[in-house]
């Protein structure tokens, strides 16, 4: 048994197995801080805070074109009016996490209507700060800018001709999925009888409608779109 | 009988009982020490986030206001029905900015006795701004009116 512990040889794999064991230990303790932080801190959660924050604020500024435009386009101050009492009930909303939304209207109104001949549009361009100070989240910055623009392609000039026109949001990207109860055609009592949609060689979507009467110049013609927003276009005289 | 009489090499045996005993206490340290993903905390995390992720979801898809404005209740309870997990509880409140409940029927999926005596109980706010609806007088238009609801969603695993 003495002659166990007087042996020289061998202390190498103690002292290798030492320092591997303190190894483990080290990198476990690591992993067990960065784990449990990254793990207990609800990241996800804290996103969607801020992606719903970030979706009704756009979605408010469409509901203000909406308002705007369906009260025939004599209130541009809706919008200001929606976003200062959002801006207030936000705090309401989350009364723990400190929000404050900032914004900055592009113009006076923030809102921009243009119509000329064969055309119109309707645009809102807001650019937002958003402060949570729980979170830390200091001077986010997004900037919504729905639109809706109508033209009109093509006027009939007989009861057997299609009246063209495009419809178009931000980016000129084309708005799909309308249907003739969209479409409002002004005139005496128009009425759609023939509805169809179709790509043009520019690949621009082209709502194409037929009505039960020839139109009588000027020709004004409605689109509703899913948001709620509502322009119309006139031709000249 | 050689090889028992032979002398050398028990102090390497030795020393590699040694060693497994010092690897084995390092692992048996540091797995002390991981915490379980079952836990109480994870479990509430876990909950939230599933419960924001399926407000968010249907928000982006322009469904929560829709159903809530169009005070559609029954569609709004299947829609959150078939998105949770099955074993998953839902208790679902609409409120004003006031905290009066806007939603008439109760919206919930499993017994609600269950959000009572379970210790884990997820809790998610996410509100609404409003949503164009048909106006009263049959014209060509929407009414938009800024019009804010909070939704309360309850979670707790059956």
């Amino acid at each position: 048994m003495n002659r166990f512990f007087k042996q020289k040889n061998g202390q190498f794999i103690i002292i290798a197995v030492l320092f591997i064991s303190t190894m483990i230990i080290s990198i476990g303790a690591l992993l067990y801080s960065t784990i449990t932080y990254y793990k207990y801190e609800p990241w996800e959660e804290y996103n969607t805070v801020i992606d719903g924050i970030q979706l009704n604020t756009r979605h408010l500024v469409e509901l203000s074109l909406a308002n705007y435009s369906n009260s025939g386009w004599s209130n541009p101050s809706i919008l200001k009016t929606n976003l200062d009492e959002w801006k207030r009930d936000l705090s309401k909303i989350y009364p723990s996490y400190g929000v404050s939304l900032d914004y900055q209207l592009s113009g006076d109104t923030g809102i921009q209507y243009e119509e000329i001949a064969f055309s119109s549009s309707l645009m809102a361009n807001v650019t937002f700060t958003l402060n949570i100070t729980s979170l830390g989240l200091t001077g986010y910055e997004f900037v919504t800018l729905p639109s809706l623009n109508l033209s009109i392609v093509d006027v009939p000039s007989s009861i057997d001709e299609a009246l063209n026109v495009t419809v178009t949001t931000s980016g000129d990207i084309p708005v799909f999925g309308l249907t003739e109860d969209n479409f409002y055609i002004m005139g005496g009592s128009v009425e759609i009888t023939d509805f169809v949609d179709f790509y043009d060689e520019t690949y621009t979507i082209i709502y194409s409608m037929k009505c039960d009467a020839v139109l009588t110049s000027p020709v004004e013609v409605r689109v509703l779109d899913q948001r709620g927003i509502m322009v119309l276009a006139q031709t000249g005289d | 009988m050689r090889i028992i009489k032979k002398k050398k090499g028990q102090m390497r045996v030795i020393e590699a009982i040694l060693a497994s005993f010092i690897i084995i206490f390092a692992l048996a340290f540091v797995n002390f020490f991981t915490v379980n993903p079952s836990s109480e905390r994870y479990e509430t995390t876990e909950l939230n986030k599933l419960g924001y992720n399926v407000l968010h979801d249907l928000d982006t898809q322009g469904l929560l206001a829709y159903f809530i404005y169009n005070e559609d209740w029954e569609n709004l309870r299947n829609a959150i029905s078939v998105t949770l997990p099955v074993d998953v509880y839902f208790n679902l409140t609409v409120t004003y900015l006031n905290q009066t409940t806007r939603n008439q029927v109760k919206l919930h999926y499993g017994e609600l006795d269950v959000f009572n005596i379970s210790d884990v109980v997820s809790s998610i706010t996410y509100p609404v701004v409003g949503y164009p609806t048909d106006p009263t007088t049959p014209i060509f238009g929407k009414r938009a009116n800024y019009d804010p609801s909070i939704v309360i969603l309850q979670l707790v695993r059956g």
